[in-house]
């Protein structure tokens, strides 16, 4: 457990040591969903929050979307493991990281936890600002709120082994991780419900772990119409998040072995 | 004019040594702005509005690359410890932009492409005369071009924006009307949009999709891309004198 400690403050220090990354974590979510609030903004003054509020359950949109924002900063925190990875390959640290003592899961951990760091403080802060627009879930819809972060947690650290095993193979996250990066929040419909998407993205949307917490979570925050009957999502939610866990490691096990065979050492 | 074409081809080339990149370009932007959309359709937006929305989005994808390629491009040549290389040879940092700036916008018109192709899926069909359309994005871009300039100059002095360039990209999105028009600002805020010349090109391009032909917006966006340029320009080599001066051409 003591060398994952150190690796993560290691990783933590590295990334905290720039003044401007410490600003990511508060600024990330405002961005995202910014654009889309003066989207809401237009509508409002056009008279069309009625057409929201029929599809949403609620007329608090800024809540509704900053929710949505909050939620995938939580959830992409650990795709920055790829990133790291590809990190330590142009810097050619990574076999010597490789040839520590300290386990590949333990590498992965304190990359993750370092970022984790960083976003868990401006997460908690954001999420007591939503309740200036909403007020809080309580008791156990409290409780179930958690389990879909815990869920959907496992999902993204699945989709995150995957795509370490897929950057040691092909070397070049930026491009995995952008396009996975930029298409999980429409798929997973951060910002509504899936049914707005065209069929053809609505079959990707229902493989995500990310489309049944999204939704949970809205449901739960402001009595939003979910796409199943609640427990029957989070039945979906957790059996999906777990197979992508299972099944990111099985990925990242064999395409590790594959980039062992020759090209690990090379960028 | 050699160098130059030399230099848009190295660039060029990299793309085919890194088809991936090229691959991505088809989707992620299409699909990183594709929830505005959708925000829009939940807010029970007519088509006429799904099309500015999207207009507003297409044109500013062409402001994020050429504040990437063109604003901060040199960065990537200072993290590579190729600078100082690219500096003694007998190439201007002008040119060495220019360069950059030349194969953004092609890489900016086949972004502009696959965005027109996706946002078909989605139900929004963009009814816009397109030659003129293209004139506007070739006269957006050459107006967010200048601007940019001036952006390469605080990139000579600062080296790194970080998080930052992140701020500046999407505040010069949403100050120019990105997703809604910018007279819905704050006036505070619009009078900071009329120095922007991403949102002469957006007003310009909402324009031509509601059947008005080439306003008053392409006149002062060209007027406006000219005083950036100059002002880039003369910063531009103001940073550089101030670069060496200081002696950190070298540093990152």
């Amino acid at each position: 457990m003591r060398p994952i400690l150190c690796f993560m403050r290691y990783s933590f220090l590295a990334v905290f040591r720039y003044r401007t990354n410490q600003l990511w974590p508060i600024t990330q979510p405002i961005l995202l969903a910014l654009p889309a609030l003066l989207v809401a903004l237009w509508g409002e003054k056009l008279g069309t929050l009625e057409s929201f509020a029929g599809a949403t359950g609620t007329t608090s949109y800024a809540a509704y979307l900053l929710l949505g924002a909050l939620y995938w900063n939580f959830v992409e925190v650990v795709w920055w493991i790829p990133l790291s990875v590809w990190g330590a390959m142009r810097q050619g640290t990574l076999e010597t990281l490789w040839a520590t003592p300290l386990s590949r899961i333990g590498v992965i951990v304190g990359w993750a936890g370092a970022r984790a760091l960083t976003v868990l403080p401006s997460f908690v802060v954001g999420v007591v600002l939503l309740g200036i627009f909403h007020p809080f879930p309580t008791g156990l819809a409290l409780g179930q709120a958690l389990l879909v972060l815990f869920f959907s947690l496992v999902g993204s650290y699945g989709l995150a082994f995957a795509m370490v095993g897929l950057t040691l193979r092909f070397k070049d996250a930026e491009s995995i991780v952008s396009i996975l990066g930029n298409s999980a929040p429409l798929i997973g419909g951060v910002f509504f419900p899936v049914h707005f998407l065209p069929w053809p993205l609505r079959v990707f949307a229902f493989l995500f772990p990310f489309t049944y917490g999204a939704d949970a979570l809205r449901a739960l925050w402001f009595g939003s119409p979910t796409l199943f009957p609640l427990s029957l999502q989070f039945l979906l939610l957790a059996a999906v998040a777990l197979l992508f866990f299972v099944l990111g490691w099985a990925v990242f096990r064999y395409l590790e072995r594959k980039s062992r065979e020759g090209s690990l050492g090379t960028f | 004019m050699r160098p130059l074409f030399s230099l848009v081809k190295k660039e060029l080339l990299y793309m085919r040594a890194y088809p991936l990149d090229l691959f991505n370009y088809a989707i992620s932007p299409a699909l990183l702005v594709a929830p505005y959309l959708l925000v829009a359709k939940l807010f029970g937006f007519d088509q006429e509005l799904l099309d500015s929305v999207a207009i507003g989005l297409i044109l500013w994808y062409w402001l994020s690359i050429l504040m990437w390629e063109v604003g901060v491009g040199v960065m990537e040549e200072m993290e590579e410890g190729v600078w100082e290389s690219l500096l003694i040879s007998p190439v201007s940092i002008p040119a060495i932009l220019g360069a950059k700036a030349l194969s953004a916008v092609l890489l900016n018109l086949y972004i502009t492409g696959g965005m027109v192709g996706w946002f078909f899926l989605f139900g929004v069909s963009l009814p816009i005369p397109w030659p003129q359309f293209l004139g506007i994005l070739i006269l957006g871009g050459m107006g967010i071009i200048g601007f940019m300039l001036v952006l390469a100059g605080l990139t000579l002095r600062f080296k790194t924006l970080g998080v930052v360039g992140d701020v500046i990209q999407t505040s010069l999105g949403l100050l120019s009307g990105m997703t809604a028009p910018a007279k819905l600002l704050p006036r505070p805020l619009w009078f900071a949009s009329r120095a922007i010349p991403l949102a002469y090109a957006i007003e310009a391009a909402r324009a031509l999709l509601s059947g008005a032909g080439f306003g008053k917006e392409a006149l002062l966006l060209l007027g406006l891309g000219l005083a950036y340029g100059l002002l880039g320009r003369w910063f531009l080599a103001r940073s550089e004198r101030g670069m060496k001066t200081a002696g950190t051409t070298g540093e990152f």
